[in-house]
């Protein structure tokens, strides 16, 4: 019996130390930032390779690799987002614009004046 | 032999930092992008808003109803809305701040001044939320509209400015964008 609370205990510390491990990291991701914290994080990924004997330029292709993959995430980040908030924009005007335009009386009398053939739309 | 391999790799490390610049620039320049389209969707909402109120408002002086209609044009359609914002930025790049014409508008809106203060108010929003709708909508990558954005906070300006974008489009629906605003 002791011997399993003993064991539930040590469980219960690894668990807690897991957590705290997590926590340090998140709190120093929020501190420097994501872009900062995956950069130093592939960096010491690096020389850990290096120091397990991995070879060097498989650790250069490697950066390279994830920088290139870190520079086109970041470009297409930006570029679906200006694509979102075009698409938005664009919603925004065909709905509400178009309604409003519409529903005004004074559509018909700037698009189609008297004497210019008339309702057009009619 | 060695010397030609450091050659290569100085050339590739020029090449991939000329490249990181380059993407980098551009991706700063399409966030700035996106900056300016939130803000321009949040404006032209604000002015649909404010429009909606004036437009169904009995008060509102027909002069004032047909310049928001063509405000409203010029915000909801892309060939109105370039046409307006081109009228804004030759305006402003022609910096004649004394050439502040209204067509008679700020007669009428003097009126409504005197009468209902508070469709004044709302007149002016309206005209404000048109005018940031259209600079952020068309502006990015115009220095020039973002350093005078700050001349549309003077009322008279923002009026010359409302009055010159009316008449273009008023020119544009006479001279056949109307098929355009049809279709609106």
């Amino acid at each position: 019996m002791a011997n399993k609370g003993k064991a539930s205990g040590s469980k219960n510390a690894g668990k807690e130390r897991a957590v705290a491990v997590i926590k340090g990291y998140t709190d120093s991701v929020e501190r420097i930032g994501p872009d900062a914290a995956l950069i130093g994080l592939i960096v010491i990924l690096g020389f850990v390779a290096l120091m397990v004997g991995v070879d060097q330029w498989a650790v250069i292709g490697f950066g390279l690799g994830a920088w290139v993959l870190w520079v086109v995430t970041k470009f297409a980040n930006a570029y679906l987002e200006v694509r979102r908030q075009q698409l938005e924009l664009d919603r925004t005007r065909a709905i509400r614009g178009q309604e409003i335009l519409e529903s005004h009386p004074d559509r018909q009398k700037r698009l189609f004046p008297p004497g210019e053939g008339g309702d057009r739309n009619g | 032999m060695a010397s030609m391999s450091v050659f290569a790799a100085a050339a590739l490390g020029m090449g991939a930092g000329a490249l990181f610049t380059g993407i980098s620039n551009l991706t700063r320049s399409l966030r700035e992008r996106a900056a300016c389209l939130k803000a321009a969707n949040r404006a032209t909402n604000d002015f649909y808003d404010i429009a909606e109120r004036l437009l169904a408002d009995a008060s509102v002086p027909d002069r004032l109803k047909h310049a928001l209609y063509d405000l409203t044009l010029a915000v909801t359609d892309k060939e109105a809305g370039t046409i307006a914002f081109e009228a804004i930025l030759e305006w402003m790049e022609a910096g004649d701040r004394a050439s502040t014409s209204t067509s008679g508008l700020a007669s009428v809106l003097d009126g409504l001044r005197k009468n209902r203060g508070d469709l004044y108010d709302d007149f002016h929003n309206a005209l404000r939320a048109a005018i940031a709708a259209l600079m952020f909508a068309y502006g990015p990558g115009h220095s020039k509209v973002v350093v005078e954005f700050e001349a549309t906070r003077n009322q008279s300006i923002m009026l010359a400015l409302m009055s010159r974008v009316d008449r273009v489009i008023s020119e544009w629906i006479a001279n056949g964008g109307s098929t355009q605003g049809a279709r609106a």
